[in-house]
């Protein structure tokens, strides 16, 4: 059973503004890093799987049922909002006893566990705390009750290194016991490194949705190249002519397949120092995004 | 209803609550102190000399008793208007600002029905209307008769009393179901806000003479006859339709917040 299921969903908050045809699965155990840049429509998302927000058309569906309203759905997801609003009137203490006992957690020892983990000092007034502490009050409140299914909206914005990093080693044990996350993060590396699925959306839609590996392979190669002459250069760049060469010196990005023939190719012409390297994520997003003016 | 809320809602409110009520205390006191017997001679000759700015105020008539005087002095404007100004705050608290702010997130995303946790607001909202004008005719009875033993009517009070109740519940109705519908607190403040304000001067200016009293058509308030109730002539079928609108406004604002969006 899929824990997550978007059926085609729209939403459309006009002016360009929502998700259009949005379609995705995640199953048990899954973790899905959800990619986009501000404005793309991953909140609106987030919001409809909460059940919060209603879509135009198509289906929202959360451990097999419609969240919207859902106490029962409410009851397994750990949700961490992309905007850190609290009652200003509370300290951080008092807000994570109130939302613990509003989500019926007798135990405060998982809350202190993880406050000492994000070494959160919570005896301030929310209103008086920086972003990232109110960040912490707020990823706290996601886990405290030990839920099936997180949703996280750009949990580490705010964080700084070594706070993304104890983060992160929490979402890895999580992980480990089999619990399924939705990540939304303009942090690329992060994704990378904890999710096993990725999908980028731009303007509402799904520019690219899949397994990290199969991402990895979509990914472009990147390759420097430097030949014994500038005439191997020059006579090279003519069979591809997407190569920008300075000199001797070549730089020439090609799809995955191509990769074989450019190497084959350049030993040829004589190659006298090489370097090569896959495309990362950003830059792999930064090309659907760029895909906007084009 | 969800607990933790019930009791988070009820501190939250409590500030408010008191201050209201002080301030209910410190001018109703006042009020109750200047009744003299004898003194009500010179307050006609004031009522004469500026029938309009009393008349304004809901002090008409010449008042012969205490309870009259009460009536007249006391919830012609004072007990409109603070209960009034609490009922607009406390919706804003317990609804509006979460809803406006988006911290209204941690409660959606507990394990409860959203219908459950507007209608903890609700009693929240309609417990601190309703305790503020106990509260206070428990107090006003107390130091009626302690200051003039044997001259209030505490049963035509107590009419008047459940009347002003049932025109709060109105009010309180109308601020409330405003505070669910919208979103943005421009909205689900302001208008609530505007309607109430709005009620209550048209109000003030039908009564400041005779000319403006076609304006009475135009505000709910009148359905709160203070002077037939304290008579016991009548006034109960207008105070049962401001009691029921109120909760159904109650009823239909908790319907909407069930059913709308919510960005949070």
């Amino acid at each position: 059973m899929h824990v997550i299921e978007l059926r085609n969903v729209t939403k459309d908050y006009g002016r360009g503004r929502g998700v259009f045809g949005v379609s995705l699965t995640l199953a048990e155990g899954g973790t899905l890093g959800y990619l986009g840049p501000n404005g793309a429509g991953k909140t609106t998302t987030i919001r409809q799987l909460m059940g919060f927000v209603r879509p135009d058309k198509g289906a929202v569906r959360v451990f097999g049922a419609d969240p919207f309203g859902s106490a029962a759905v409410q009851r397994k997801i750990g949700y961490l909002p992309g905007e850190t609003a609290f009652p200003p009137d509370m300290t951080g203490d008092a807000f994570l006893r109130f939302v613990a006992s509003l989500k019926g957690v007798k135990s405060m020892a998982r809350a202190n566990e993880l406050r000492e983990r994000f070494e959160l000092d919570g005896r301030a007034r929310l209103k008086k705390m920086s972003k990232g502490t109110r960040q912490k009050v707020a990823l706290i409140c996601a886990f405290l009750h030990d839920p099936e299914l997180y949703l996280l909206d750009e949990p580490t914005s705010g964080l700084d290194p070594l706070m993304q990093r104890r983060f992160a080693e929490l979402v890895e044990e999580e992980l480990s016991r089999g619990k399924t996350m939705l990540l939304s993060s303009h942090q690329f590396e992060e994704v990378e490194r904890l999710c096993g699925e990725a999908a980028i959306l731009r303007e509402g839609r799904l520019a690219a949705c899949g397994r990290m590996d199969e991402l990895q392979k979509a990914r472009s190669r990147m390759f420097r190249i430097r030949f014994r002459t500038e005439n191997a250069a020059a006579a090279f760049s003519r069979v591809f002519p997407q190569a920008v060469c300075r000199g001797a010196e070549l730089s020439l990005t090609v799809p995955q397949p191509d990769a074989a023939r450019v190497l084959r190719l350049a030993v040829t012409y004589g190659v006298d120092d090489l370097f090569v390297r896959a495309q990362t994520l950003e830059e792999l997003f930064l090309h659907y995004y760029d895909r906007e003016g084009a | 209803m969800v607990r933790p809320l019930f009791f988070r809602s009820l501190r939250s409110s409590a500030g408010l609550f008191g201050i209201i009520l002080a301030v209910l205390a410190l001018y109703g006191g006042t009020i109750i102190a200047m009744y003299d017997p004898d003194l009500g001679e010179s307050l006609n000759m004031m009522a004469n000399a500026m029938p309009e700015l009393f008349a304004a105020f809901g002090m008409a008539g010449t008042p012969a008793t205490l309870t009259d005087f009460l009536v007249n002095y006391l919830y012609g404007f004072l007990l409109i208007a603070f209960p009034m100004l609490l009922s607009i705050l406390l919706a804003k608290r317990l609804v509006a600002s979460y809803v406006d702010t988006g911290s209204v997130a941690y409660l959606l995303a507990s394990p409860h029905a959203r219908a459950a946790l507007i209608a903890t607001q609700a009693a929240v909202h309609l417990l601190a209307c309703a305790a503020s004008i106990a509260v206070f005719f428990a107090g006003c009875t107390v130091c009626c008769e302690a200051m003039f033993p044997g001259e209030l009517d505490p049963e035509a009070l107590g009419r008047v009393t459940l009347g002003l109740w049932a025109l709060h519940l109105f009010l309180g109705g109308v601020v409330f179901a405003s505070a669910c519908v919208f979103n943005d607190a421009k909205y689900s403040v302001g208008v609530g806000t505007a309607l109430v304000v709005a009620f209550f001067l048209v109000r003030m200016a039908c009564q400041v003479s005779d000319a403006f009293e076609w304006l009475q058509y135009l505000t709910p308030m009148t359905l709160f006859a203070q002077d037939e109730l304290a008579a016991g002539t009548g006034g109960v079928w207008q105070s049962c339709t401001l009691a029921g609108t109120g909760l159904a406004l109650y009823l239909a604002g908790g319907a909407v917040f069930c059913r709308k969006d919510i960005p949070a």
